[in-house]
């Protein structure tokens, strides 16, 4: 499509940013006071809820649970506001199972759910404003979530998405660059030890350049890392200090006292 | 009418029996039908001395009978009965206390996913089956958990029955050429364990590959099949 | 019913012969099985067998309209279904997980890499698009549905036909196949699928993996791709993790198995064609990857130099119940490992059959080039006199020495018997060419 436009002489794209620049990521713990774990995250203009609840007892009787290990379950929707038209997004229809598989691959691979044998880890994600990225916006939110609601990660998993435009790879695609044809790239990585966790490419794209992508991937979800570990020590020690042996939720949450969606 | 060795089809009346001592014992895929005798299955017409007759036919899903020897796999090995699944439509249990040595304070070491050879000492159609690993004497005579190593794959019924022939020369010809332990069990399942995997592949393969050879081709079958893996090994 | 569970001897097993590079059914790591494809006499029906998995695909088209954020074009819509045929314990409705991720795949595969060029299947913008919709069905499991469906689908594609159509103003007239030809769609590149399985953490790797070896891997890897070497989809499943060098050896060997997987294709679809110009109804092909073709790029874990000197691989065929006794003792005979021995001979034969062709070839060409001498001698002796036949004669008399040596003897001479064994072929071989020469 406008592939040429999206990358102009000075190396800038459509909104402004370097081939290798994020956009902005704005995070809340905690954002809702039912939930066992909750998230908000802001990745530009795509912004995502996630909440968390267990372990607890796995819904469907006995047959389902696992003697091993917790069973996550993970439901993804996005809100009929959410894109610039108004879509009904099917709850049930393959799409949303197909993205609900992933996450739950994905976030398989950092829980240690052997500590939680026989139990169910629900996990909601909820897309409140879409905007490219929706997959990577996601699973950060839900692993936001699941450190909220105190669950053992053997690491964080993170998730960034990079496409190539004229030969360059970009980072963070937005919704502009996703729908112009070229391949994009998902990689749902755990920093730590460099792992991938999880992998999805849409498009065409040579097989010469795929490394090149993996890289620009790999290296975005490195930086996503390092803001979500700023921000979550940031959350701790705000909270930390309102520590004692009843729920500390209220003085923390009123400190933030703005409606959770900005 | 029909002949030991003939083919009969599912309908077809059977009248020239061999009685001995007044009895006839009618086998798998013989019936009675009021006064006559009827194929229910096709296959050959099958006699042994002295007095069963039975149909040979092809069938792949094992339906349990008593008395028979079988290889199942331990589903759930929690509390007294063990629940083992044997290929059939239901699941036969096996009491922990049918193995050999087995007493109240000395369990058997058995996980999930484990396999057993085992007797079916019930097997009545208003019953749940029942193994046993022993005999009456309470020895277990091959019989129980069956070691680690080894290789299972399910072949059809009637390859099983005659693996456990007496007069089938294959596996003695096999034997003699390649160290292995076998067991065919009478639901289709065999347990094969060699010197080494490829080996153990090869032995698996060759018996599949030997379903239909008769036994006078089986010499030759194994001969050439023995020269190519010790051709091949390196 | 239930699935009967793996005991954990089977899976002991299948994981030990894979750090031996072993597989069940005696194939090599990267070794695809038997494949046939099968097309059917309507025009977009095909049935892949790969190995003992079947699958069947349909495209069917229709009028529709079409997206308004998108009127100029059409719809590609992949549906995927797990016959209860396929396994004992697939019941009607509960595959829907596995079906949903297979079609979502197939879809990224064949529609989001622009496979299919959706723009031709516009009638008229924003009132009419052709809607294609290619429904797959698995008639029996026994792993690697991905690969096969994909083969599948894009054959059945290639093989469609839709109804040519008239537009005038704003009447569209559909013809029937009587009344015109139907056209094929507009396929820019035929992307396939590679599934690749990892065992031990990662550690190794086999493609075209059977339903027993699903069942004891860790994940997979679906990689889509067409013959120029363009990623058209990649997707990890499973509980896994990969670095980025594994990653990358699996595009390694991807590469190598789309080569062949579109050669299968190709000879499927240009077999097909011969077929139906013949008079038959449809065509079928087979391909039997019984030598090692996978050059993959050196791998740290697994050594392909290995794999490479020993070339072969054999394949167990299952349908021998049709077959009389005899037979069936041939083909088990010839589908078990010991024909290994009769290939390795064979293949010496061969070589030799090989050389002594190559000569035969040379005796061949040079007698073609004596005769032609012989006859432009013949014509230039009796139209001109002593100028030609000096030069001629040069000629001629070369051409006699080489009639002379070659003449006497009707088999070829000491260089073929110093070989000795396949003398009969070598003759037979001398006379069948000599045949087609006096044909000529």
């Amino acid at each position: 499509m406008a592939a040429w436009e999206l990358l102009k002489d000075q190396n800038f794209r459509l909104d402004g940013r370097k081939p290798t620049e994020l956009r902005r990521i704005e995070t809340r713990l905690g954002v809702f006071p039912n939930a066992d774990g909750s998230a908000y995250l802001e990745q530009g203009n795509t912004k995502v809820l996630a909440t968390v609840y267990g372990p607890h007892e796995v819904k469907g009787g006995r047959g389902r649970s696992n003697p091993d290990k917790a069973v996550i379950n993970c439901q993804f929707s996005k809100s009929a506001f959410s894109s610039s038209e108004r879509k009904t997004h099917m709850k049930f229809g393959r799409n949303s199972s197909e993205t609900n598989q992933h996450l739950v691959q994905a976030l398989n691979a950092a829980v240690m759910s052997h500590l939680y044998a026989r139990c169910q880890i629900d996990v909601y994600v909820e897309i409140v404003q879409s905007d490219g990225s929706d997959f990577c916006a996601c699973l950060n939110a839900s692993t936001l979530a699941l450190i909220d609601a105190g669950i053992a990660l053997k690491d964080i998993v993170t998730c960034c998405s990079a496409t190539i435009v004229d030969e360059k790879s970009v980072v963070d695609v937005n919704y502009v660059e996703e729908s112009s044809g070229s391949a994009v790239l998902i990689v749902g990585l755990l920093p730590k030890d460099e792992q991938i966790a999880y992998m999805q490419m849409k498009g065409r794209l040579h097989a010469d350049h795929l490394e090149k992508l993996l890289d620009c991937a790999v290296e975005g979800c490195r930086n996503i890392n390092n803001i979500l570990k700023e921000r979550i020590g940031e959350h701790l020690k705000t909270h930390s200090s309102h520590f004692t042996l009843t729920r500390p939720a209220t003085p923390g949450r009123a400190e933030r006292s703005r409606p959770a969606i900005a | 009418m029909c002949d030991i060795g003939d083919i009969v089809l599912p309908g077809d009346k059977i009248d020239n029996f061999v009685q001995s001592k007044g009895k006839v014992l009618l086998g798998p895929g013989l019936q009675r039908d009021g006064e006559e005798v009827i194929a229910v299955r096709p296959g050959i017409f099958k006699y042994r001395e002295p007095n069963i007759y039975w149909i040979e036919s092809h069938q792949k899903r094992y339906v349990p009978s008593k008395d028979e020897d079988v290889i199942g796999v331990v589903t759930n090995a929690k509390g007294e009965l063990f629940k083992v699944d044997i290929g059939s439509s239901e699941q036969a249990s096996l009491s922990y206390l049918n193995f050999e040595g087995a007493t109240k304070r000395n369990r058997p070491d058995v996980k999930n996913g484990d396999l057993v050879y085992a007797k079916l000492s019930i097997a009545d159609k208003h019953a749940e089956c029942e193994l046993t690993c022993v005999d009456r004497d309470g020895k277990s005579k091959g019989k129980g958990c069956l070691p680690d190593g080894g290789f299972m794959f399910q072949v059809p019924l009637h390859l099983a029955h005659k693996l456990r022939h007496p007069d089938c020369p294959l596996l003695k010809y096999i034997g003699k050429e390649t160290a292995m332990e076998v067991i065919a069990a009478m639901n289709g399942r065999v347990w094969i364990k060699s010197r080494s995997a490829r080996e153990t592949i090869a032995i698996a393969n060759a018996i599949s590959a030997a379903e239909f050879l008769n036994y006078d081709k089986m010499k030759d079958f194994v001969d050439n099949f023995m020269n190519e893996l010790y051709l091949g090994s390196s | 019913m239930k699935e009967t569970p793996l005991s954990n001897c089977e899976r002991n097993f299948i994981l030990k012969a894979i750090e031996n590079k072993e597989r069940l059914d005696g194939r090599q790591s990267y070794d695809y099985r038997r494949i046939k494809l099968e097309f059917g006499i309507d025009r977009g029906c095909c049935t892949v067998e790969l190995g003992e998995t079947i699958v069947m695909a349909k495209v069917s088209c229709e009028v529709g309209q079409p997206k308004q954020t998108r009127p100029t074009e059409g719809f590609l819509y992949i549906n995927v279904e797990f016959s209860p045929m396929a396994e004992a314990h697939f019941e009607p409705g509960k595959q829907t997980e596995q079906a949903n991720e297979m079609a979502r795949v197939l879809e990224r595969c064949l529609r989001d890499s622009r496979a299919v060029d959706l723009e031709s299947l516009c009638i008229m913008a924003g009132a009419k698009v052709w809607k294609l919709r290619v429904d797959i069905k698995i008639l029996n499991y026994d792993g690697n549905t991905i690969d096969a469906s994909a083969l599948c689908s894009i054959a059945a594609l290639s093989h469609f036909r839709r109804p040519d159509i008239t537009v005038s103003g704003e009447e569209v007239t559909i013809h029937s196949v009587d009344e015109k030809d139907p056209i094929p769609l507009s396929i820019h590149h035929l992307p396939l699928c590679v599934t690749i399985a990892f065992f031990h953490q990662g550690t190794y790797c086999l493609t075209d993996p059977i339903s027993r070896e699903e069942k004891v891997m860790d994940g997979k890897m679906i990689i889509g791709m067409n013959k120029h070497r363009e990623i058209c989809t990649l997707q990890m499943t499973g509980n896994m993790l990969l670095n980025k060098e594994q990653v990358l050896r699996c595009t390694n060997i991807a590469t190598v198995k789309i080569v062949e997987l579109n050669d299968v294709l190709q000879n499927a679809l240009s077999a097909d064609e011969e077929a139906r110009s013949s008079g038959k109804p449809y065509g079928t092909y087979v391909a039997d990857f019984r030598k090692v073709t996978v050059k993959a790029a050196e791998s740290p874990t697994h050594s392909m130099s290995e794999i490479e000197e020993e070339a072969r691989s054999m394949q167990l065929d299952s349908d021998r119940m049709e077959e009389s006794e005899e037979e069936v003792v041939e083909n088990v005979v010839k589908n078990s490992w010991l024909l290994r021995i009769k290939e390795s001979k064979a293949n010496e034969a061969q070589k030799v059959k090989d050389t002594i062709c190559s000569e035969i070839d040379e005796f061949l060409t040079t007698q073609r080039e004596m005769s032609d001498l012989q006859q432009q001698s013949i014509v230039n002796n009796s139209s001109k006199n002593n100028g030609a036949k000096g030069q001629d004669q040069d000629a001629k008399t070369d051409t006699k020495r080489k009639r002379n040596q070659n003449r006497p003897k009707k088999k070829p001479d000491t260089q073929s018997t110093a070989k000795g064994e396949s003398l009969d072929s070598a003759t037979s071989q001398t006379k069948k060419s000599k045949g087609k020469r006096k044909g000529k």
